[in-house]
């Protein structure tokens, strides 16, 4: 399938009727999440997942694709109205946001937010699709020995740049890797770490996994949270009045055009860097944005490039993450991560089968976030206060629905009780990597990429013996892995022997 | 990567020194287990075909050494945080934090049993309820409505919808006639 026929593929299937509704429910499930805070964009993912049974690959797409794709504009909201970001990826907006809502321009930054969300994640969608053709020619020089170092790195990088302790987060990455040996080995039929089960030897299913880490696991830190999501009521905007200064604030995004093509860029780039987020990237771009601006004083006092900057950024980093997961099976965090969970679910592979075969799969991935985008700018600019109602849910209320949905999608995969057992282990195991700080994204990675590790490393020693790793590429990636990790082990003891002295003087 | 060393031996968001040294606890008994798990999965390990061990064999041994390291650690900082004292405060039930997350999960178990006895939708509506009524004091009026509503939206959506059949439960299982569980 030639690239233009995959496009015209892809944009047809996204708006048919197949496909849209999915896309429209998708990204307002993923707006509401967003918008309240607690939940995150995995959050949605893992939850999204659940659905995903009985879909087509383009309607299950557009479905997680879509709620994925509006949770940072949710998020946004809430961080300019309750000074509370929805989700992590919204934590730059706070800078800006919230002094523009005292200022009384709250819907100038809702308005403004939204569209450079929408304008950043086009941005990233295009530039995923204009990479294409390069990915289709990068991904022939990967073969197993290049997969294996290269999962190695992708973990290396996201246990390292991840907001988590290092020590921690490696831990995680590799009991990730470790958790996905359970089952039988495809090739000598042996029975690993089944502990005698049978429900074992297929190893753990990836959703229950999914579930537990990232939904099961934000349940339980709801539940002890307690009381209402939102720690303050919102105070209710005039209907027209917002609708006039979310107008106002679309036009200050339009007319910072180039400010937003910066920032995006900034996020795309990130994105194509595993582990590094939108988090930081959002920050990265406000920075820019202040550092270009000739106004930089009124920055953190409610100037709207302090909003546009970093909005703009967190939706184009999933263009760049897109762009390593299709081509390489390589997730770079724990949403790509999901989506690819997803895209198993949906009998769907990476790398060059999907690049060459299934480009329109890739168009409706582009499309997806574009459209979705624009549904959540749509529907945000017009039903801002509803969607602030959201954040008003008692936990109280909200964890029995949602765990009652979380284990009806544990077990709706395999049909087994077993897997709500395994989603409510990983809940509590979740629960207790997020407070002790151990990198959740670490462990769903290694454990998703376990699976391609062991096969890879299979054949490469089958195909290239023992020394595969001193190939050109293979090689490459093991000294980037290997002086990237040393650097910062030796970043830690400098700072700890900088740090003793000091302790003593005082 | 830079910033304060200290900081990297607690988790961060542990700055009161009453959470820290509740955190501290938890670590030691987390990282125990997981210790204990990886060594009796390496000794598990030897027992397989050198095809079949290879890649854990690769995976554990630098995940003992770090398990190793980050345990030292912990270790040196030990006396700050006086775990045993703390441990006797949560085996008493002092710790609020942890009698609410042991709750929930107590229940999250306690529905699964309903739904393997009683079936998935009896289990749910009974986890709903129980969670509103009992442990989150709300009323009757919601615990029920929200409760119900629940439940027929998640037949709706995977039975009707998804057409996933959903466990009809021990009990019904056995009058149906099936035997083998």
């Amino acid at each position: 399938m030639t690239i233009i026929e995959g496009m015209a593929s892809g944009f047809l299937q996204s708006i048919s009727l197949a496909v849209f509704p999915y896309l429209f429910v998708g990204s307002i499930f993923g707006l509401i999440i967003g918008v309240i805070p607690g939940l995150s964009g995995h959050f949605a993912m893992a939850m999204a997942v659940t659905f995903l049974y009985q879909m087509e690959p383009a309607a299950g797409i557009g479905f997680i694709l879509g709620a994925h794709a509006t949770v940072a504009q949710g998020g946004g909201l809430t961080a300019i109205l309750f000074s509370t970001p929805g989700t992590g990826q919204n934590a730059a907006t706070l800078l800006d946001g919230p002094a523009m809502r005292d200022k009384g321009e709250a819907g100038i930054a809702v308005g403004a937010a939204m569209a450079s969300c929408f304008l950043g994640a086009t941005f990233g969608a295009i530039v995923l699709g204009l990479l294409i053709p390069v990915l289709r020619e990068v991904v022939l020089f990967f073969g197993p020995p290049e997969v294996v170092v290269l999962a190695f790195l992708a973990l290396t990088f996201v246990a390292v740049l991840g907001k988590e302790d290092m020590t921690r987060s490696l831990i995680a990455a590799l009991l990730g890797l470790l958790l996905a040996m359970i089952g039988v080995d495809n090739v000598t039929n042996t029975h690993r770490f089944t502990l005698g089960s049978d429900r074992l030897a297929d190893g753990l299913q990836l959703v229950p996994v999914i579930l537990g880490l990232f939904a099961v696991a934000e349940m339980i830190d709801l539940w002890t949270r307690g009381g209402s999501l939102a720690r303050h009521a919102p105070e209710a905007l005039s209907a027209r009045d917002t609708q006039r200064q979310i107008f106002r604030g679309i036009g200050e995004a339009l007319r910072n055009w180039w400010l937003v093509l910066r920032c995006s860029a900034i996020g795309t780039t990130m994105g194509l860097i595993p582990g590094l987020g939108s988090a930081p990237a959002a920050f990265v771009a406000y920075g820019h944005a202040k550092q270009s601006s000739p106004d930089r004083d009124t920055f953190g006092q409610g100037n709207v490039k302090g909003v546009i900057g970093p909005e703009a950024s967190n939706d184009a980093v999933e263009g760049g993450a897109l762009a390593s997961t299709i081509a390489f099976g390589i997730p770079g965090s724990s949403s790509m991560a999901i989506l690819l969970s997803g895209l198993f679910i949906l009998g769907l592979d990476t790398g060059p089968q999907m690049l060459n075969e299934h480009v329109d799969i890739i168009f409706v991935m582009i499309f997806t976030i574009i459209i979705g985008n624009l549904i959540g700018t749509v529907v945000g600019m017009f039903l801002v206060n509803p969607l602030s109602r959201a954040t008003s849910i008692r936990a109280s209320i909200m964890v029995p629905v949602l765990m009652a949905v979380i284990a009806t999608g544990a077990f709706a995969g395999e049909r087994a009780i077993f897997d709500i057992g395994v989603a409510v282990v990983f809940g509590i195991l979740g629960y207790i990597m997020k407070v002790l700080n151990y990198s959740r994204a670490a462990m769903l990675i290694g454990f998703v990429l376990g699976f391609a590790v062991e096969k890879n490393l299979y054949l490469a020693l089958l195909l290239d013996g023992p020394f595969f790793v001193i190939q050109p590429i293979p090689l490459g990636l093991a000294v980037v892995t290997v002086v990237f990790l040393a650097w910062n082990v030796w970043l830690i003891i400098r700072d700890k022997k900088r740090l003793i002295p000091h302790g003593r003087r005082s | 990567m830079g910033g304060d060393p200290e900081s990297r031996d607690m988790p961060q968001d542990g700055r009161d020194p009453h959470r820290r040294g509740k955190l501290f606890l938890l670590e030691i008994l987390f990282l125990g287990f997981i210790g204990v798990a990886v060594v009796l999965a390496f000794f598990e390990a030897l027992t397989y075909k050198l095809v079949s061990s290879r890649t854990p064999f690769v995976i554990m041994a630098p995940l003992v050494i770090l398990i190793f390291i980050h345990g030292l650690r912990l270790w040196r900082i030990r006396d700050e945080f006086h775990p045993g004292t703390r441990l006797k405060q949560a085996l008493s039930g002092g710790i609020a934090n942890l009698n609410s997350v042991a709750g929930i999960s107590a229940w999250m178990i306690g529905m699964l049993l309903m739904i393997l006895v009683l079936g998935h939708y009896a289990g749910v509506f009974l986890f709903c309820a129980i969670l509103m009524r009992y442990l989150a004091r709300e009323r009757w009026l919601t615990t029920l409505s929200v409760a119900i509503a629940t439940t027929f939206f998640i037949f709706g959506v995977f039975e009707y919808l998804f057409n996933i059949d959903l466990y009809r439960g021990l009990i019904v299982r056995y009058f149906l006639g099936f035997r083998d569980f």
